[in-house]
């Protein structure tokens, strides 16, 4: 019997209940790729309101997707209500399209989804860091139209445009596969028949007293009317139904007239889920402890002007899929992520550095030996740690040894005062440029981490505890320092600014270009790649009369590597020179651009190896090249 | 001389600040207790720590001119580091690394010379950061400085 069959006559709350179980039972856990990206399945478990997946995710390059409102997260939580169990199947010979039951793929399409809205791509997550909760909810959760979704209209014959927005609404229908969210044109000029509205409820009292930090509502349009191409938007507000389970025609007037989000006619295609991102009037609409309800208005429609070209017999607008369209995976989906907790204290620099120090007793504890604003400049301004680390050192010696005794296993209780002032001093986008110090990381990982803010403490576990050393600590990772490891980064930003470079690799811009250029060494590396590593320094006595120093100079060994092209793949000498071509074109670049502003200066760029095609038998077909990059005073 | 060398670059070394945070030590004794020398010092060594190699290499020219007549010597000693790796993250671990040998041969840099620790000429990467063999069933990264001593 399939799960489909066993939900016949079952509440809507046993429905998501079953559907959950089984979902959760044949989940593959394990990594898997799509969407453009590959994700990881860590946990799934079943809950009364459908699903939790635990998930970490990746982008096309490999490089990691982190979550939260900063990215710093790892693994996040997904759960999702009334979850999907049917994908699409193909069209059937009627042209209707068709829906079969796939568990795996189901849960896997929404999770892709889900993760395509949340993830902030270019982001660091600290590893062990486990996140926010993102829940997913469709209308319907509670039984069939519970909440209800459809559309209301007003329907004349020959009126003006005004009459139509203005008027309360004579039609509702909350049964039909595809709500109508559109306006037709009458055969007189300038005078219209049928408007119609949509509306949509979800069950997100599941979200309780948690701090809402976004809110994405996606729907997928069955049809595009735009015959004038006047390109009619949608625009999206608050409803309000009379009854949470059937529309009445007097719901037409209920919708708001505050925009949560907009989009324009253009960027819709049929079919396929669009994002609106709600702004924070929409994410306060979001209620936390019942039904959450929202409209959709064509753009015309809220403005309350016709903006289009007249034309007898026209329709301009959409149809929406509803969650009476089969299967779920186009139904409205509205994702929200949200944690518990959450500080609202904004300190000073000098408290920070008061309750930092006063976080615990720690033994042998060092005394930071700067002031507390040029401390607090050091350790979040990233460009001055290279030429400041020494000084700097002392400082944060001091700071990992005061939180060295919170790293015990198991959790432990410490002073809210003194994790909120942690968080304001790691929160790195604010205070380099004039010391305005706001809250940032601790906000959002006492909320991810359900710490519940309490008088005298917060119990925190040891994860929070560890990401905040971790980024406290004088050796944190990724931020280079010293004549080893900066000339590498230095490196990577100069040949990740070259065009032939972003070119040679598909990037927009120099960010995404250094996706492309691994450190050290990367575990899945996507084709083509830069790996770059140290491969000489040296250190010689300067010394003549008072002047006594070392000069420094090194090379950087850059390795390039790329797949040949199908079309080259015949033949040696087309995929040689065509690996060359791009080699030369880039080596000229990164030699023009170095030691312009901004930039390190190199004293040469040479090859130090021939290019080498691999072995045809090994079942890739790659072009390598190892280059050397040398940078020095000597 | 050749023979000797490895206790004042030892005493250098455990005496570089960057040294120190690198091996987690408070004080001098507690850095000393990570430095190894090696034919001296037996025993399995816990990451991190450094090694100490005196090289076979010295030299011991006779400087003469008028009053003054010595014999003006010079050599190597080669410093390997190891550190165990991050290994959820390789960018992040080789960065951390190269941090972390980049500090303490500047470090050095700033002490030697002065009173009380020996006089550096130059400090060449003998052996750049690298990680260990995956196959070894020991996961690592090491790097190897020599250090060239004298006038």
């Amino acid at each position: 019997m399939s799960i489909a069959e066993t939900l016949v006559g079952k509440t809507g709350q046993e429905r998501c209940a079953i559907k959950g179980a089984a979902l959760a039972a044949r989940a593959t856990l394990g990594k898997v790729d799509g969407g453009g990206m590959k994700v990881e399945i860590v946990s799934t478990g079943a809950t009364k309101f459908g699903l939790e997946v635990m998930v970490r995710a990746w982008d096309a390059k490999g490089n990691p997707l982190g979550f939260g409102p900063k990215g710093v997260i790892e693994t996040e939580r997904i759960r999702i209500h009334n979850p999907p169990i049917m994908v699409y199947a193909g069209d059937g010979k009627d042209g209707e399209p068709t829906y079969r039951e796939d568990l795996k793929a189901a849960l896997l399409e929404d999770v892709f989804h889900t993760i395509s809205i949340c993830a902030k791509p270019g982001s660091k997550p600290v590893a062990g860091s486990i996140g926010n909760t993102v829940s997913t909810f469709y209308p319907g959760a509670n039984g069939v139209n519970d909440p209800v979704d459809g559309y209301c209209g007003q329907t004349e014959n020959g009126v003006t445009f005004s009459t139509l927005t203005g008027g309360v609404g004579d039609y509702a229908k909350d049964t039909d596969l595809a709500a109508k969210l559109y306006l037709t044109g009458h055969t007189t000029t300038d005078r219209f028949n049928y408007l119609y509205r949509l509306l949509m409820g979800f069950d997100t009292s599941g979200i309780g007293s948690d701090t809402i930090s976004a809110a994405v509502l996606s729907l997928v349009p069955n049809n595009i009317y735009d015959a004038t191409g006047d390109d009619p938007g949608l625009v999206i507000v608050s409803s309000a139904p009379a009854s949470s389970t059937a529309l009445a025609n007097g719901d037409y007037d209920s919708v708001g007239s505050t925009s949560f989000a907009s989009v324009a006619i253009a960027s819709l295609s049929v079919g396929s889920y669009h994002d609106f991102t709600l702004n924070a009037s929409g994410r306060a609409n979001v209620n936390k402890s019942g039904y959450s309800y929202f409209g959709a208005l064509l753009d015309w429609d809220f403005d309350d002007s016709f903006g289009g070209t007249w034309a007898s017999g026209a329709t301009w607008g959409y149809k929406i899929r509803e969650s009476a369209y089969s299967g779920t995976t186009s139904d409205p989906k509205l994702v929200v992520t949200h944690a518990s907790g959450g500080a609202t204290v904004s300190l000073g620099v000098l408290e920070c550095q008061a309750a930092i120090n006063s976080l615990t007793p720690a033994p042998g504890a060092v005394t930071a030996s700067l002031g507390a604003l040029e401390c607090q400049a050091e350790l979040l301004d990233p460009t001055v740690m290279p030429g400041g680390v020494t000084a700097t050192l002392d400082v944060l010696q001091a700071e990992a040894a005061l939180l060295t005794p919170v790293l015990s296993p198991g959790p432990v209780t410490v002073p809210l005062d003194a994790l909120e002032a942690v968080a304001e001093l790691l929160d790195v986008t604010t205070v380099g440029g004039g010391g305005t110090v706001l809250l940032g990381v601790l906000e959002a990982e006492a909320a991810i981490h359900d710490l519940t803010p309490a008088p005298g403490g917060v119990s925190v576990g040891l994860g929070v505890l560890e990401i905040i050393a971790r980024l406290m600590s004088p050796t944190f990772p990724g931020t280079a320092t010293g004549p080893i490891a900066v000339p590498m980064v230095n490196l990577r930003e100069l040949i990740a600014a070259t065009a032939a470079f972003q070119t040679w690799v598909g990037a927009a811009d120099a960010t995404e270009a250094e996706g492309s250029i691994h450190i050290g060494g990367v575990a899945s590396p996507v084709r083509p790649f830069l790996l770059v590593s140290a491969s000489a320094f040296e250190a010689r006595r300067f010394a003549s009369g008072a002047r006594d120093f070392f000069l420094h100079e090194g090379a950087v060994r850059v390795m390039f590597e790329a797949d040949v092209a199908t079309e080259d793949q015949a033949g040696h000498q087309a995929a040689e020179e065509a690996f060359l071509t791009a080699l030369d074109g880039i080596m000229s670049d990164v030699l023009d651009l170095a030691g312009s502003d901004g930039y390190m200066s190199l004293t040469s760029f040479d090859l130090t190896e021939d290019p080498g095609r691999s072995d045809e038998d090994d079942g890739e077909d790659i072009y390598q090249l190892a280059t050397e990059a040398r940078w020095g005073q000597g | 001389m050749t023979a000797t060398i490895h206790t004042p670059v030892r005493t250098l070394l455990a005496d570089t600040p960057e040294f120190r945070t690198f091996v987690g030590a408070s004080d001098q004794s507690e850095a000393l207790a990570r430095i190894m020398v090696a034919g001296v010092d037996e025993g399995l060594y816990t990451r991190p720590f450094a090694v100490i190699v005196t090289s076979a290499a010295h030299a011991a020219g006779r400087f003469a001119s008028g009053s003054r007549d010595y014999h003006d010597q010079s050599g190597l000693v080669l410093v390997m580091i190891e550190d165990d790796i991050d290994v959820e993250d390789l960018e992040d671990a080789y960065i951390a690394f190269g941090n972390a040998v980049g500090g303490i041969l500047t470090g050095m840099e700033s002490l030697a010379g002065t009173a009380g620790y020996p006089h550096i000429r130059s400090i060449v990467g003998q052996r750049m950061p690298q990680r260990s063999d995956e196959d070894e069933g020991d996961d690592y990264y090491q790097a190897v400085l020599a250090i060239e001593w004298g006038f």
